[in-house]
């Protein structure tokens, strides 16, 4: 039942974060010059029909919001309209029914163009999150128990690196000597025009395309994640309970895997909730060098075409996901942790 | 039976002097003040070092463009056939700058949201800890790349959107920090005597807080330097200064990777990172003089526990 | 990456035995290396520590000379360990019942996963918590239950030697009674060996049989339990008496003893009491007290016992 409160809570909290990030998206593309509604109106490449619909689906010739007009320049408004009839209701229904606006650049709605691409990154990060998580935890803990060896210091200086390393650049190095030296594809998630005779071929496809942007996210993740582990498995084999587990004749594996391990996974539960920011960070820049297909590149490509309503769209998106991802890791924070659900 | 145990003792860290004793013995706070150091000085001395003036405006021919490295330009030439070495030199500048200044920024609202709200507690602070978590979990990057495509991406704007979004971290340390130092007896003593809050705060808890704050800079400008790469990296730096993250955007985007110019790809991001691990290694090395931990553990003791008997 | 090191001999010329059923008091100031000495037993000592000469004789089998496999065998089947503070010797995330478990699966007492609840719900039963909170959290239980708990867990494999490492610390006055009470009642009933450190002379007079007095890693005093409260020979043990409320002698006065304990990484040059003896003399400062035997099972070290 406690649990059940806590769960509610934490959900209660996770949408009200929703909804601060939707008026921070409104507003700040509101009150900075890119104005995505206006500027769009603005913009030659939209054709006379397509001005007029964009009018009236998005409420334009309506004021911001009751009181205000216009924010940039600010302009004060008539307080007592009907809210029904402001730009920012007219946003949120919309949203409410998925809709995201319209590319400047390809004239399409922006949340069928994200919706392709949220698959992808989902399928990118997923793959290296994984990945980065297992190996991070698995030498992390190596570490913590060759504490001051020479072991340790070499997983600490190469973690350090890892961290050390901008993202984006590891990605050019490695896409540089990947494609040169071992033949691996540069760009996309398939080879363009591929004629896959089978399932299996096009997953192999895929597949050699997913190396390299895996290893980038992996190789920068991993440090931080041993950084952590190691950190935290230190923490807890200086506890007097491992001390019991020694004293009941415990081997130091059995130690490791049934004390050390789950209560390690608590801090790093949280701090893996806390980088998902990071997470995205790296997206964006992994895909820009990729070309991989997903949220981070098409929010690079908006940036370079100016193509506010799915930069709009994108960041929405993301913050919407990493709450999501971050409500998760509290949920299964809770779930290790005994404390919290029968205090 | 006899046992030894060993006792690990830090000396003493009071003022300067013991924290410099410290300090010089730890090998990672050493190496990457030197680091830092050697990165200042190239910048501060740029017009000196750098063979060319990358701003000149020199005569390009075909054979300029992506030049190999030749004795004349020790790491080659760009796309637009400038000296590699030189804009390198330069470019240093940008990253410190930014570096430094967006971390000042995040530092300050970081410091005062946390100060005030581990000082004054109640409704202040639950208001001001839920602001740090909405803004906490909004991704960094998405947010600086919209605010910064929304405005002039100047030198100006990257600073004050990389300071203004990455303070949360600091928030939440000072917070807690603040926290523990108020119940110290001397806080609770000059309460008791009638000091003021501003006074407590400036004389008792500020001192306290502040070699955390210090740590925490170095970490912050380190992530500020990334960010600042990334941002230019992906298209969004001032065109008129030159930094590195912008040197490999142009070399991405113009075809250095087809044209093998390894030389405009590698240098930049090696001066990211002798910048960036110079920061790390100063902040974990700090820490670790400021907050030492014994890193022994219940499972470090091996076979080596008996040692061979003496008595037979 | 900060390294000084100060080698310090936490334990000197330690000796005692224990014998079937005997419970043994280790009593001494806080870090006089009571606890450290526990430790060295069951070779638990932290990395920094090392047992530089001696045996530990156990049914005729040295420890100190078993492999580190052997040696785990031994923890807790033979030899269990109460640690004091039982909130932090427990891991918060598992179940009671799933780590006194663990000992009996580990040491194979009984194979069944049925059984091995049963012994579970059998040795809680014992030490007076109801059975059904094994399914419990080391949080949900009170310190009492904690200790209880965490007695129950040393009794899981039947041992025949029980160290008990200052079981009642932390705990309020009412509730170091019960454990004590409860303590005493199973050593009588399971015939143990128990090993009992503690600074309550109190308790030492109630429930031991014989004593180890400690001073600064050194044996001050070891003899029976009648000799050491009747006729003490060490200065240590003295004051210590002197500092320790007697009902036959309401009127006494009770006297502290002024001074610390040596720290192990200063330690007077002779005798390690020198500096707060009252019965000091030149040679205490400049040699170490041999052991002397006043009687065959009575050992002490001091100058005066020489003349």
């Amino acid at each position: 039942m406690r649990y059940f409160r806590i769960v509610l809570r934490k959900l209660a909290w996770a949408v009200f974060t929703v909804v601060f990030v939707i008026c921070l998206n409104f507003f700040l593309f509101r009150v900075l010059p890119g104005d995505p509604a206006r500027a769009g109106i603005r913009d030659p490449r939209l054709t006379r029909q397509a001005i007029e619909a964009i009018q009236v689906r998005f409420g334009l010739d309506k004021p911001v919001i009751n009181c205000v007009e216009s924010l940039n320049p600010f302009t004060p408004g008539d307080c007592l309209i009907n809210p029904l009839q402001t730009q920012f209701f007219i946003y949120v229904s919309n949203l409410l029914r998925g809709e995201l606006g319209i590319s400047y650049h390809s004239n399409r709605p922006v949340a069928t163009i994200l919706r392709e691409q949220l698959w992808n990154t989902i399928l990118l990060i997923g793959v290296a999150q994984v990945l980065a998580i297992v190996l991070g935890m698995t030498l992390g803990i190596a570490a913590a128990w060759k504490a001051r060896t020479p072991i340790d210091y070499l997983a600490l200086l190469g973690s350090l690196m890892a961290w050390s390393l901008p993202t984006f650049w590891l990605g050019i190095i490695l896409l540089f000597w990947g494609s040169t030296s071992l033949g691996l594809p540069t760009a996309g998630k398939s080879t363009p025009g591929a004629n896959y005779a089978t399932l299996w071929q096009q997953w192999a496809d895929l597949g050699r395309h997913l190396i390299l942007p895996t290893l980038t996210y992996t190789i920068v993740f991993l440090g931080e994640y041993m950084l952590i582990m190691r950190s935290a498995v230190l923490d807890v084999l200086s506890e007097d309970y491992i001390l019991t587990a020694k004293a009941k004749g415990l081997s130091t594996f059995q130690i490791l895997k049934d004390h050390a391990l789950q209560n390690a996974m608590l801090p790093m539960v949280t701090i893996i909730a806390l980088n998902l920011g990071f997470t995205v960070a790296g997206a964006i820049q992994i895909e820009s060098v990729f070309s991989w297909p997903g949220l981070g590149k098409a929010i690079f490509d908006a940036v370079g075409r100016r193509d506010y309503p799915v930069l709009q769209g994108a960041f929405l998106l993301i913050a919407v996901a990493v709450i999501l991802a971050n409500l998760i890791a509290d949920l299964f924070y809770s779930y290790l942790d005994p404390r919290v659900q029968t205090e | 039976m006899s046992a030894v145990i060993t006792s690990k003792a830090p000396p003493p860290a009071t003022g300067f002097l013991g924290f410099w004793h410290t300090f010089r013995r730890n090998k990672m706070a050493v190496v990457g003040l030197f680091m830092l150091v050697m990165a200042i000085l190239t910048a501060l001395f740029a017009p000196q070092l750098a063979p060319y003036d990358p701003k000149a405006i020199t005569r390009v021919t075909i054979e300029d463009i992506y030049a190999r490295p030749s004795a004349a330009h020790w790491l080659g030439k760009d796309d637009a056939g400038r000296d590699v070495l030189s804009s390198f030199i330069y470019g240093s500048r940008v990253s410190l700058i930014v570096g430094f200044f967006a971390s000042m920024i995040s530092i300050f609202i970081g410091g005062v949201i946390g100060i005030v709200a581990g000082f004054y507690g109640g409704r202040v602070e639950n208001l001001l800890m839920r602001f740090t978590d909405v803004m906490l979990v909004i991704p960094d990057l998405p947010l600086t790349v919209v605010i910064v495509a929304l405005t002039k991406p100047s030198l100006f704007n990257i600073i004050f959107v990389i300071g203004i979004v990455g303070w949360t971290g600091t928030a939440r340390l000072v917070r807690s920090q603040t926290l523990a130092v108020k119940e110290r007896k001397f806080v609770l003593r000059a309460r008791a005597i009638g000091a003021g809050n501003l006074h407590i705060i400036r004389y008792h808890i500020l001192p306290l807080v502040l070699p955390l704050l210090v740590v925490n800079t170095v970490l912050i400008i380190s992530l500020a330097i990334l960010n600042e790469s990334t941002l230019s990296f992906l298209g969004l730096s001032d065109p008129t200064t030159l930094s590195w993250g912008q040197m490999l955007n142009f070399a991405f985007t113009r075809g250095a990777m087809s044209a093998g110019a390894w030389w405009v790809l590698v240098t930049p991001g090696l001066g990211i990172v002798w910048l960036v691990l110079g920061c790390t290694l100063l902040g974990q090395g700090l820490e670790q003089v400021l907050n030492p931990r014994l890193e022994a553990h219940h499972l470090a003791a091996g076979p080596g526990m008996v040692a061979r008997r003496l008595g037979d | 990456m900060i390294a000084d090191g100060v080698a310090a001999h936490a334990l000197t010329d330690i000796s005692f035995t224990l014998r079937e059923g005997e419970v043994l008091g280790v009593v001494g100031e806080s870090g006089c290396g009571k606890t450290t000495l526990m430790l060295s037993l069951l070779r638990l000592l932290p990395s920094s520590g090392r047992i530089t000469s001696g045996e530990v004789l156990f049914m005729g089998r040295d420890l100190l000379s078993l492999s580190e496999a052997e040696m785990a065998e031994v923890r807790w089947k033979n030899i269990a360990m109460i640690f004091q503070g039982a909130m932090n010797a427990l891991n918060p995330v598992h179940t009671i019942g799933r780590q006194i478990g663990e000992a009996i699966i580990r040491h194979n007492y009984v194979q069944d996963k049925k059984l091995v609840d049963n012994r579970v719900a059998e040795l809680l039963e014992m030490v007076g918590i109801n059975p059904d909170r094994r399914r419990q959290y080391p949080h949900q239980y009170s310190g009492g239950m904690r200790q209880r708990a965490m007695i129950a867990m040393a009794l899981a494999c039947n041992p025949q030697i029980v160290i008990a490492d200052e079981p009642t610390t932390a705990l309020d006055v009412m509730i170091q009674a019960q454990i004590l009470e409860l303590l005493a009642t199973l050593q009588e009933k399971l015939g143990l060996a128990v090993l009992f450190v503690t600074h309550d002379l109190g308790v030492v007079a109630e429930m031991c049989d014989s004593v180890l007095v400690m001073y600064g890693g050194v044996t001050a005093e070891y003899a029976d339990v009648d000799t050491i409260f009747n006729a003490p020979q060490h200065p240590y043990t003295q004051e210590l008496l002197r500092a320790f409320p007697d009902l036959s002698r309401p009127t006494g006065k009770l006297v502290s003893i002024p001074g610390y304990p040596p720290r192990l990484t200063a330690l007077p040059p002779g005798c390690r009491f020198a500096p707060r003896c009252p019965h000091v003399m030149e040679r205490c400062h400049q040699e170490r007290p041999p052991l002397h035997t006043p009687s065959p099972t009575h050992l002490a070290s001091c100058h005066l016992l020489e003349t």
